[in-house]
């Protein structure tokens, strides 16, 4: 058994396996190997045994090639500047104009794609190039990119909530619809902070011209059907009871395909290289969630969930104390990891206390894929704000650091709400469970 | 490696309108065609290890460089060919834990627990050569790395760097 010093050890180990840049499923498997070895040997290792083949043969992980094939399909399904289009029709008339378009086409957008780094340049692309003509506050303009493109991995389909499900064996469907309520939530709090800035202060958008008649917007609305209508097949498929969470991602597959080839987007060119980007990124998941089982085998045998849970009757601490120290926590880890090496590094060691403490893995889900919002957008490593720095390719980084507070600001403030109304977390979940 | 990366990409297609199918014929006819989900895991596990080899030579498996880049550049380029071959050492140990499995399920035979009684020895085997791939992958990586060295620590830098941001920028716009 080991002390809650050997844990830590081991934990900073494997940080510093991280910082010298060994890839990071590397660094979780090595720590795991390092730990088997110093306090049981050799055969220890072997005992993961074919745990490693049903691991990767499982089919709740089928779920993830299947949506982020979906994703990599729609993005190049054509639909990108018809669905900004559209939204600028009804959203361009609230105070801040096209800044809440941004919002809400980073919203729809990456509710489907559900990778961050793909929303920003793809909305980035369209949505700069709009602003070029247009007198708005840049560094504005630069933080509701980066800032709407963080909604993905909370809103449903998540790639990441999966990961985390599948990590720590939590339903799949009740985090996805944990996610819905605060990825409503945080969207209409970034859109109010937008409206607040610009009734302040004027300057910082264009008045917004006179709207399209009424018969060319309702024309445009139909944009706005095919994500809108993957989502709601995709979520009714699961709630609905008749599909799995990997049969839905399928049926997305399908729609995006049929979509794409109703658009004319379809060819072998386009088909090809959203098969490569797919296997890339899905491989790279992969890898990183087997080294993480294996590294969370390790720690299992090695009983540092009982060492941390120990440590936290030692201390005393209540949940809400321990929930409060871990926002710290994260918000420093989130300064210098990849957020996705963040949640998968992390949950070895906190969940153990999470569920000593109580704490409903479903609620810490949704919190935890929170913070890694934030890390997404905070300096240094924030990499939303180089995304849309790089897209931008002009100008200072300082800019989108500057664009960027007010919604680093909102996500504390979601992250509060959280705490002090987990309902906004759990209704759904428990209505719908 | 593209052929990979396509091939991959042509089965979790199928893959999916294999299981939109078995929905249809499961709802509306009341009828079951038996085995998707066992295809699926087995379509995930093989793409998944080969698919480790294409994301190895892209460069695409996660780093953190945040220290890393702040480093003087022949630490940098020292780092990056050891992460390379521990890369190759990691799935050397996979594939090492897969051959245990693959060698199981010869010894005894083993067939799934499900209507299609597949021999596992099949999956399990293609499984493998894509774990074997992957650490292959990485240690020519590595071995490019070191060939490119001669020329320079920026040519090295372009083997094994890990992709800059403008880099990721235009993979995701490809």
């Amino acid at each position: 058994m080991i002390d809650p010093y050997g844990a830590a050890i081991g934990f900073a180990i494997m940080l510093g396996l991280m910082f010298i840049g060994l890839h990071v499923g590397v660094a979780m498997l090595a720590t795991g190997v390092l730990g088997a070895l110093v306090y049981f040997g050799p055969p220890v290792l072997l005992s993961f045994g074919t745990n490693l083949w049903s691991v990767m043969n499982d089919f709740l992980l089928t779920t993830i090639p299947l949506f982020v094939l979906l994703g990599e399909l729609l993005l190049r399904a054509g639909i990108t500047q018809k669905m900004y289009d559209s939204l600028t029709d009804w959203l361009s008339r609230l105070p801040g104009g096209l800044l809440h378009t941004n919002i809400g086409a980073c919203a729809m957008f990456s509710a489907v794609s559900g990778s961050s780094v793909a929303t920003a340049a793809t909305i980035g692309t369209v949505a700069l190039d709009e602003f070029q003509r247009r007198a708005y506050h840049e560094p504005l303009v630069l933080g509701t990119i980066a800032a709407g493109a963080t909604l993905g991995i909370l809103i449903p389909p998540s790639v990441n909530l999966i990961i985390y499900g599948a990590l720590t064996n939590t339903s799949i469907g009740q985090l996805f619809a944990a996610g819905i309520l605060p990825g409503l939530l945080l969207t209409l709090l970034f859109m109010v902070i937008i409206a607040a800035a610009v009734l302040l202060k004027p300057s910082l958008a264009e008045r917004p011209g006179p709207p399209a008649p009424r018969h060319e917007r309702l024309a445009r609305l139909r944009h706005l059907i095919p994500p809108l209508a993957i989502f709601v097949v995709v979520m009714g498929a699961i709630y609905g009871g008749w599909a799995t969470p990997t049969e839905a991602a399928a049926i997305g597959v399908v729609m995006a395909f049929f979509l794409a080839m109703g658009n004319g987007a379809l060819n072998f060119s386009m088909l090809h290289a959203a098969f490569i980007a797919t296997m890339k990124t899905s491989a790279m998941l992969l890898f990183i969630i087997t080294a993480a089982f294996f590294l969370n085998f390790i720690v299992g045998l090695l009983g540092v969930p009982q060492a941390m849970s120990r440590v936290i009757t030692d201390l005393g601490l209540s949940a809400t104390e321990m929930i409060l120290i871990l926002v710290l926590f994260y918000l420093v880890m989130g300064c210098f990891l990849e957020t996705l090496s963040m949640m998968v590094g992390t949950i070895p060691v906190v969940m153990p206390v999470i569920l000593h403490l109580g704490i409903d893995p479903v609620w810490f889900g949704i919190f935890l894929v929170i913070m890694m919002e934030l890390a997404l957008i905070t300096p240094p490593v924030g990499m939303n704000l180089y995304v849309v720095q790089g897209v931008r390719n002009r100008g200072e980084l300082a800019d989108v650091y500057r664009g960027i507070l007010p919604f680093v600001a909102a996500m504390l403030a979601m992250i509060g709400l959280i705490i002090l109304f987990p309902q906004i977390v759990m209704l759904l979940p428990e209505v719908l469970y | 490696m593209r052929i990979i990366g396509i091939l991959g990409g042509y089965a979790c297609l199928g893959l999916s309108f294999l299981i939109v199918v078995e929905i249809l014929a499961r709802k509306l006819f009341n009828f079951s065609l038996q085995g998707v989900d066992e295809i699926g895991g087995y379509v995930v596990a093989i793409t998944g290890t080969f698919g480790m080899a294409l994301a190895a030579t892209a460069r695409a498996h996660t780093r953190i460089d945040v220290l890393l880049l702040r480093l003087p550049k022949r630490i940098q380029a020292g780092l990056n060919l050891l992460a390379y071959v521990a890369l190759g050492l990691g799935a050397a140990f996979m594939a090492y834990m897969g051959w245990r499995t693959l060698s199981d399920s010869l010894a005894f035979g083993s067939v799934s627990s499900s209507p299609l009684q597949v021999p596992l020895w099949i999956p399990q085997s293609l499984w493998l050569a894509g774990l074997l791939l992957f650490g292959l992958t990485a240690l020519w990586m590595a071995l490019r790395g070191l060939a490119a060295l001669r020329n320079g620590l920026d040519a090295a830098d372009r083997v094994l760097a890990p992709p800059s941001i403008a880099e990721e920028i235009e993979e995701a716009r490809k």
